[in-house]
């Protein structure tokens, strides 16, 4: 009995120690709990200002996803054409280092007018760029700068309209973002055309200013000045006193000031990013005016039909295709339109006295007509007391050999001909989302997209 | 005859050899007349001082790396961002450039015009004070001949009438003394003279003696 009570004393002793540490346990939790309320509310607080200060930082620093659009509020139309028509500069910053960067920009605004979905917006903006530039050419139609600089920008314009319109035609090089870059709502192919006539217009434009600056140095540089002097040196006295008279009025222009008039017109069309395949045409044409104005003198002056000026004929022909050499512009076709120059050139230097002279004169002109061949074998004037005169039994000769030819018969070319422009399809590598607004081009009023 | 068609031949054949050379100078003349101005190789604009630079150079400049620029691109986008960059530089580089430039022309102008307005005053003032157009220099001094207070004398003149001045003023001080001495008897009306003292003598009386202190007297003084 004892030793139960004892247990039961053992027992309850036990239950009231478990108590008191349940107790002791419970108050510790309790307290446990409080603080980690009490710190939970703190971080609560932090976590909030944590939140707050770190939330700016923590959307992902992408890099902005251009589209390759410009966009423009109507009201700042007039100043877009203004500052980058108008009164645009050739010579400048940052149309030095992109000289087709005006005619991007205009793209890129027509780009967005379109998506925009904008009928009116698009057709005035086409319209005032395309007055824009007819303006400007025609303030600035004597600036060889100017003229090479908005006929370069024009023509790129158009190949931008043309790579974007999304016609199958013009999609072939472009790449996937190009593709997607097309204009989506309106077709601008009838602006294209105007645009084109523009170009011509401007071709034309440029040419005759370039012809006007070469024609007076063409007959004195090719024909009159006489640049092999070993040659005059041996003329007899008879004939001395005329040529050097000759020689001190035509001094100041040398076949080498036609070459460096060319270089000024070729450095001007490349320094303004004009198309290769322009920039061949527009020198063939000059080509073509060298040789047809120097043609025309030697069927109109018996003094320049001798053998020397033939043999100084043939050495400035190939001082022009040196010069083309140099530039890269054999492919141009440059240097065919000077043969019947250089045929009359050779006619006049080889032998005009033999049937198989008369044969060879035949065959070999295939550029002259007959009557232009009897013209200078008929002026042909010796330049010495031992050379014969060509015998008119020679030319009755040459001309049996001629009876078939069945061409035209003008005596002159006519310099006035211009070869028709072309402006063949290039599409430009360049994205246009990757393209930046200078800021000297005063156009901050324009938002990249 | 043989000589003839032998010149003959010669101004029919093509003489390749005196072709080449003659191109060769035309090319050589007509380098010549672009390197004295016609239009200078854009590229010669980098080899120009900093400080000589015109906005024309900083164009070509622009032209030159554009066209660099172009040679490294294939596609383009990699390029882009530089060419871009490069047009900002560059940008800027002429706004210095030009405001260097006229900054330089106006502090020009400012100079030669004080440069001007300096002779001017000059020469105005040469010809009002009459003189034979001497400029008047740093340490000079101008002295109006009418003014009564106007300097006379010399340094050197000065230091010797100050010399002679206090010398006179030392003597007149011991004339004084003497006088007075005279004036309270002291010393005979005559004029003092030395007299030796005779130590052989019996010693004198008070008349005597006195003198001799006298003597003594005289004789320190």
């Amino acid at each position: 009995m004892e030793g139960l009570t004892l247990r039961v004393e053992h027992l309850q002793n036990e239950n009231g120690k478990l108590q008191n540490l349940f107790q002791e346990k419970s108050n510790i939790n309790e307290d446990i709990r409080q603080e980690v309320s009490r710190l939970s509310s703190e971080n609560s607080v932090c976590r909030c200002d944590l939140h707050l200060r770190v939330h700016p930082k923590q959307t992902p620093a992408l890099p902005k996803e251009y589209l390759g659009m410009l966009e423009y509020k109507r009201e700042d139309e007039a100043r877009l054409i203004q500052n980058i028509i108008t009164d645009l500069k050739p010579k400048g910053v940052a149309v030095n280092v992109i000289p087709t960067l005006p005619a991007f920009i205009l793209f890129m605004c027509v780009r967005h007018a379109d998506y925009l979905n904008d009928d009116n917006k698009l057709k005035s903006l086409m319209n005032r760029i395309i007055q824009g530039v007819k303006k400007v050419v025609l303030a600035h139609q004597k600036d060889v700068e100017s003229l090479s600089f908005w006929l370069s920008n024009t023509y790129q314009l158009l190949n931008c309209l043309k790579q974007y319109s999304g016609e199958e035609q013009f999609l072939k090089q472009s790449t996937p973002r190009q593709k997607k870059n097309c204009l989506q709502n309106f077709d601008l192919s009838e602006h294209r055309q105007i645009l084109s006539d523009l170009a011509i217009q401007i071709y034309h434009q440029l040419i005759s200013v370039m012809q006007k600056t070469l024609t007076p140095a063409i007959v004195p540089g090719m024909l009159e000045h006489e640049s092999l002097q070993g040659i005059s040196s041996m003329k007899p006295t008879g004939f001395r006193k005329r040529s050097s008279s000759l020689y001190n009025d035509s001094e100041t222009y040398s076949i080498s000031s036609i070459l460096q008039e060319l270089s000024v017109f070729y450095s001007a069309m490349s320094h303004h990013g004009m198309e290769q395949s322009l920039t061949k045409q527009a020198v063939k044409q000059l080509f073509f005016l060298i040789g047809a104005t120097t043609f025309n003198q030697i069927m109109l002056r018996k003094d320049m039909c001798s053998c020397r000026k033939g043999m100084q004929i043939r050495c400035n022909i190939s001082y022009l295709e040196e010069w083309l050499k140099e530039n890269e512009l054999q492919s141009c076709g440059a240097i065919d339109t000077l043969r019947p120059l250089a045929q009359a050139a050779w006619l006049l230097q080889v032998n005009k006295s033999t049937d198989e002279d008369a044969k060879e004169i035949a065959e070999k002109c295939t550029e002259l007509n007959p009557v232009q061949i009897v013209k200078i074998l008929n002026s042909y004037t010796p330049i010495d007391d031992f050379e014969k005169r060509v015998t008119s039994s020679f030319v009755r000769q040459v001309q049996s050999f001629l009876q078939e030819y069945e061409g035209a018969t003008q005596l002159m070319l006519d310099t006035d001909y211009r070869f028709q422009v072309t402006f063949p399809f290039y599409p430009s590598s360049t994205a246009l989302e990757s393209l930046q607004v200078p800021s000297s081009l005063n156009l901050e009023f324009l938002t990249r997209i | 005859s043989p000589v003839a068609r032998i010149l003959f031949a010669l101004l029919c054949c093509h003489s390749v050899v005196s072709k080449v050379t003659l191109f060769r100078n035309l090319k050589e003349s007509s380098r010549v007349a672009m390197e004295f101005g016609e239009e200078s190789s854009p590229a010669l604009a980098f080899e120009k001082n900093a400080f000589e630079l015109t906005v024309e150079d900083v164009y070509d400049i622009s032209y030159v790396i554009g066209r660099d620029l172009l040679k490294i691109s294939s596609t383009g986008e990699e390029v882009s961002d530089l060419q871009f960059r490069i047009v900002r530089v560059l940008e800027m580089f002429e706004t210095l450039v030009n405001k260097y430039n006229l900054s330089v022309e106006e502090l020009k102008m400012e100079r030669d015009n004080l440069k001007a307005e300096l002779d001017r005053i000059i020469r105005e003032g040469s010809s009002s004070s009459g003189q034979t157009g001497q400029t008047v220099g740093a340490n000079q001094l101008v002295v109006d001949l009418n003014d009564p207070n106007r300097p006379r004398f010399t340094m050197q003149e000065l230091k010797e009438v100050l010399q002679e001045r206090n010398q006179l003023k030392a003597q007149l001080m011991v004339a004084q003394e003497e006088l007075q001495l005279y004036k309270s008897g002291i010393l005979p009306q005559s004029e003092p003279t030395m007299v030796d003292v005779d130590l052989s003598t019996p010693p004198a009386t008070e008349d005597s003696s006195s003198t001799v202190n006298e003597k003594t007297t005289i004789g320190k003084l």
